[in-house]
């Protein structure tokens, strides 16, 4: 187990620097003017060209100049420091502002995969063929292949303007104002979990060690409750933990529609105000929030199935 | 769990792609995906059928009009036929997916192959940058890239969205070909080709790749989906597609302030973005269900 | 038969500790209904053992389930038949009393002890797991007592091992582990299907040993079921062979060994390897098992028989022939020549 840990750290730690490089790498590899990419279309002034020169060592050329741009970018990271927006605003003080909003939103949504997703999809993996599981696979594959921001946009057009159950905006930060961008947010991961549970359950009631258990005497429901879904909720964790990415990417979508001032909300805002150090800030942060979520979940994974701990 | 035994000696000997196929010709999902691909095909290699209207030709006199004999959808906020740029719009969208899907499937078998074929420090490398590149949500990434290319370059037209996507999403894809060629490699009749004395680019062609294609094709379809879905997210975003390229998400973002007001103009390019994504991510999934024995 | 030995038979049938009667199983599948078990009657006594032999596919498994009463249904169904354990059709009973039969009077080995077992959970849990769960002693008792049944495996260092998962322990182990598991409410009956098949050919005998060593310690009757006549001999008393979901023949394991009465039984014993037979050509029987969607008219064995004689044999199916020595029976419409060495 510790040497399972220790092995997942070192990948992390790769993972970290390939990712942090990527990101770098695509905003600032060497050619053009960085700090026109940075702003996009929008003047630079003097004054901004200046302290951006001065902050990414612009002044140093060449692959060294990029390397020790990035070691300067990495190590900023690594001390909490995610730069300055294009307006001179501490990125760290926008997330501080913005952070409550989205971890509430994040949480709430997870919540709903785990209560409905994993349950209808234990239901479904159960009575696989019934016309339950026939209506929630298609129910599923229907959300599934609606892109967040569609989806937002109806259940705001149906729930907020035609039968007014919500306020179209969710900027107060209350948990019911949340509830309809939090139901946005969930709703592809619900339908992916609920699949990946119903297929994960029908798979394992078919395996031999169910047939074991049955034929110990135990009751149904302590076969499926306690064999069956143990085993089963292995691949649903290791997904929850994946769906922590597209959480964020959705974050972004759903922030916007419904104007929760959030972490997303910023990413938006920066783009359509072409705020570049704000973009890959944030993005960066995202990066290593699902990085660490990814180990967290490697290590839950190991404690789940002993097979994992001994590769 | 119908004893082991007994599905042995029932399954008449039929081959896995007949089989498969046996499958998809009673899959209702599969013939309604199949229709719907082929009609946005369809209406995305030749917009001029469908609509005889420019979608360009907006005028502010006829925002938000009703529906017209030329406009079945009405008229958006800038005045333009929703019609027309609805139908504009499946070009892109598919340009996109196309290129994009062709692009990642290139280098996922490519190198996919590879590594699987080879292994050793070939395999070890490319697992490791999959793992980055995997390591970054496609929707960030693509953010990130695709600031860069239209800070840089200017444009941000079909090309550079399609090879952002591809650049970014070949993993998923590579990581199926090359599992899926390990597999194969250790088959007994791959070893026994060897063993006759066939060359590596033999094996490859006429052994492992057909054994990775089933499996590539059904996440290149979904992929496809999925790009349709990114494409339109970028577009939404304001860092996609831009004007004057007509997009769906595009239209999305740009009525998206008055859907109080007036949904239409935003509820039929989402429609008909969410039913495209759909048939390919159906059509994928039917594919997939009719290859997969262990889901009969 | 007159009507007064019928019932003569039927108060002898209910001495047996399990009798199965006249079963008949179907499968209902994509391609059409299988006809798995077409008629299997056997019974067995206290503390005896019966082999079930048969190629894959004959229904010794399925026979096994429906008594155990973990058949998949559907796909599965119960045509006909009836299941007595001590005088009661356990198919008449409902789910609940069934549930009470299973582990405490009957109790099951499974083929693959790694895919039998739960692969998260270690193994002493599982194996006390039954003790808590069906007889409601504490944890630590349970725990306690599964050690002692590890121990009657013969596993060593059971205590140390009891926190190990399946995947830790060598095939020969694991099915120990199993055959532990299902001794915890010492049963009456154990069915063991195919115990040794996915085990290496030196494991295979010690696992068999221990068999029937168990059987004799703790006075269990047993059900063997395997394809391999080799390791029925030193097990069984009796034997019944399967073919195409019938009991083709049916005798003592020393009678059957030295002379067979149906020409299939003939066949599987013929092409075992012998070391007096040396330099001679194996024998083997002809063509394959039937498909159970389309078993052959008439005897099912027809198309593959070396003594057939038309048309009786393709168009009538046999009954049971009484042989000579008592219990002994055979389907095959020359029982007796077979036997007597005299069909041609």
């Amino acid at each position: 187990m510790f040497r399972y840990i220790v092995r997942r750290l070192l990948q992390m730690a790769l993972a970290f620097f390939g990712t942090t490089l990527l990101v770098y790498a695509m905003m600032f590899a060497a050619q053009g003017d960085p700090i026109q990419a940075l702003a996009g279309e929008k003047p630079v002034s003097a004054s901004q060209r200046a302290v951006l020169t001065e902050r990414y060592h612009l002044d140093k050329t060449g692959i060294d100049g990029f390397l020790y741009r990035y070691w300067d970018y990495v190590s900023n990271l690594m001390r909490g420091d995610f730069g300055t927006t294009l307006a001179g605003r501490s990125i760290s003080d926008v997330l501080q502002a913005a952070w409550p909003f989205t971890i509430k939103l994040a949480l709430m949504a997870i919540s709903f995969v785990i209560v409905f997703g994993i349950t209808a999809g234990v239901i479904a993996g159960i009575r696989r063929g019934s016309l339950f599981d026939t209506t929630t696979l298609l129910l599923t594959l229907v959300v599934i292949g609606i892109p967040v921001f569609v989806l937002g946009y109806i259940g705001q057009y149906l729930l907020t303007n035609k039968w007014r159950l919500f306020k179209p905006t969710a900027n107060d930060g209350s948990l019911y104002s949340l509830l309809l961008p939090a139901l946005v947010l969930g709703m592809l991961a619900l339908a992916t979990a609920l699949r990946l549970t119903r297929t994960s359950v029908a798979e394992n009631l078919r395996s031999d060690y169910v047939r074991t258990a049955k034929s110990k005497g135990l009751p149904q429901r302590r076969v499926i409750g306690v064999h069956v879904l143990r085993n089963s909720l292995i691949p649903v964790v290791t997904y929850l933990g994946i769906t922590i990415g597209d959480l964020m990417s959705g974050a972004i979508v759903t922030e916007r529609i419904f104007n929760v001032p959030g972490i997303g909300f910023n990413v938006a805002k920066g783009i359509q105000t072409e705020d570049g150090p704000l973009v890959v800030g944030i993005i960066s942060l995202l990066v290593i929030v699902y990085l660490t979520s990814n180990l967290i979940v490697d290590v839950l994974y190991a404690v789940l199935d002993p097979r994992i701990r001994y590769e | 769990m119908s004893s082991p035994e007994e599905s042995t000696t029932l399954a008449k000997p039929r081959s896995l792609a007949a089989d498969a196929w046996y499958d998809l010709r009673r899959s209702p999902i599969f013939w309604i995906a199949s229709i719907i691909v082929v009609a946005l095909v369809g209406i995305a290699a030749f917009p001029g059928l469908f609509t005889s209207a420019d979608p360009k030709a907006c005028s502010l006199d006829f925002r938000f009009a009703g529906p017209g004999p030329e406009a079945p959808f009405g008229y958006d906020v800038q005045g333009c036929n929703v019609y027309a740029r609805t139908m504009y719009g499946a070009r892109s969208s598919i340009e996109v997916g196309l290129f994009a899907t062709l692009m990642a499937g290139t280098i996922a078998f490519a190198l996919g192959m590879a590594a699987g074929f080879y292994g050793r420090w070939i395999d070890t490398l490319l697992s490791r940058s999959l793992d980055v590149i995997a390591s970054i949500p496609l929707l960030l990434a693509a953010i990130v890239l695709l600031k860069r290319l239209s800070a840089t370059g200017g444009s941000t037209g079909v090309w550079s969205v399609a090879f952002t996507l591809g650049v970014l999403g070949w993993p998923v894809a590579a990581r199926v070909v090359r599992s899926s060629v390990i597999s194969a490699k250790q088959q007994d009749y791959v070893q026994a080709a060897r063993m006759l004395g066939a060359g590596n680019g033999r094996i490859m062609l006429r052994h492992i790749l057909p054994n990775a294609m089933a499996p590539a094709i059904v996440v290149l379809t979904i992929m496809l989906g999925t790009v349709i879905a990114t494409e339109a997210t970028l577009s939404f975003l304001g860092i996609g597609l831009q004007p004057p390229a007509i997009s769906w998400g595009g239209s999305i973002n740009d009525n998206s302030a008055y859907v109080r007001t007036a949904a239409g103009p935003l509820l039929w390019p989402a429609g008909f973005l969410a039913v495209t994504v759909l048939a390919f991510i159906m059509l994928g999934d039917a594919i997939r269900d009719a290859f997969d024995p262990r889901m009969r | 038969m007159t009507d007064i030995q019928i019932q003569l038979d039927r108060v002898a049938d209910d001495a047996h500790l399990l009798d199965v009667r006249d079963l008949f199983i179907e499968f209902h599948t994509r391609d059409g209904i299988a006809k798995v078990i077409n008629g299997v009657s056997y019974h067995l006594d206290a503390g005896e053992a019966l082999a079930v032999l048969g190629e894959s596919g004959s229904g010794k498994s399925v026979t096994a389930q429906a008594i155990m009463g973990i058949l998949d249904i559907p796909p599965g169904k119960i045509v006909s038949g009836q299941i007595c354990y001590n005088g009661r059709d356990l198919l008449s009973l409902p789910e609940k009393e069934r549930r009470q039969v299973r582990g405490k009077e009957i109790a099951m080995v499974f083929q693959d002890a790694l895919s039998a077992l739960n692969p998260v959970f270690p193994v002493g849990w599982q194996i006390s797991e039954t003790l808590r769960h069906r007889e409601g002693v504490a944890r630590a008792d349970a725990l306690r007592r599964a050690v002692e049944l590890m121990e009657l495996v013969r596993i060593p260092a059971a205590k140390q091992r009891l926190r190990d998962y399946p995947h830790e322990f060598s095939g020969g182990m694991r099915q120990r582990v199993m055959i532990a598991m299902s001794l915890a409410l010492s049963p009456k009956i154990l069915i063991a299907d195919e115990p040794t098949t996915a085990l290496d050919v030196t494991v295979q005998a010690q696992v068999m040993d221990l068999l029937a060593e168990l059987r004799r310690e703790l006075h269990m009757a047993m059900i063997l079921i395997t394809h391999d006549l080799g390791v029925v001999a030193d097990v069984a008393d009796r034997i019944a062979v399967m073919y195409a979901g019938r009991i083709v023949e049916h005798a003592d394991v020393h009678d059957l060994y030295a002379v067979q009465g149906h020409p299939y039984t003939k066949g599987l014993i013929d092409s075992i390897p012998r070391l007096d037979h040396k330099g001679q050509e194996l024998a083997t029987i002809q063509g394959l098992p039937p498909s159970l969607m389309d078993i052959p008219r008439g005897c099912p064995f027809h198309p593959r028989c070396p003594y057939r004689k038309d048309p009786i044999c393709s168009t009538q199916v046999p009954t049971d022939q009484r042989l000579a020595s008592g219990t002994r029976t055979s389907r095959c419409h020359f029982a007796k020549e077979v036997l007597d060495g005299t069909a041609a």
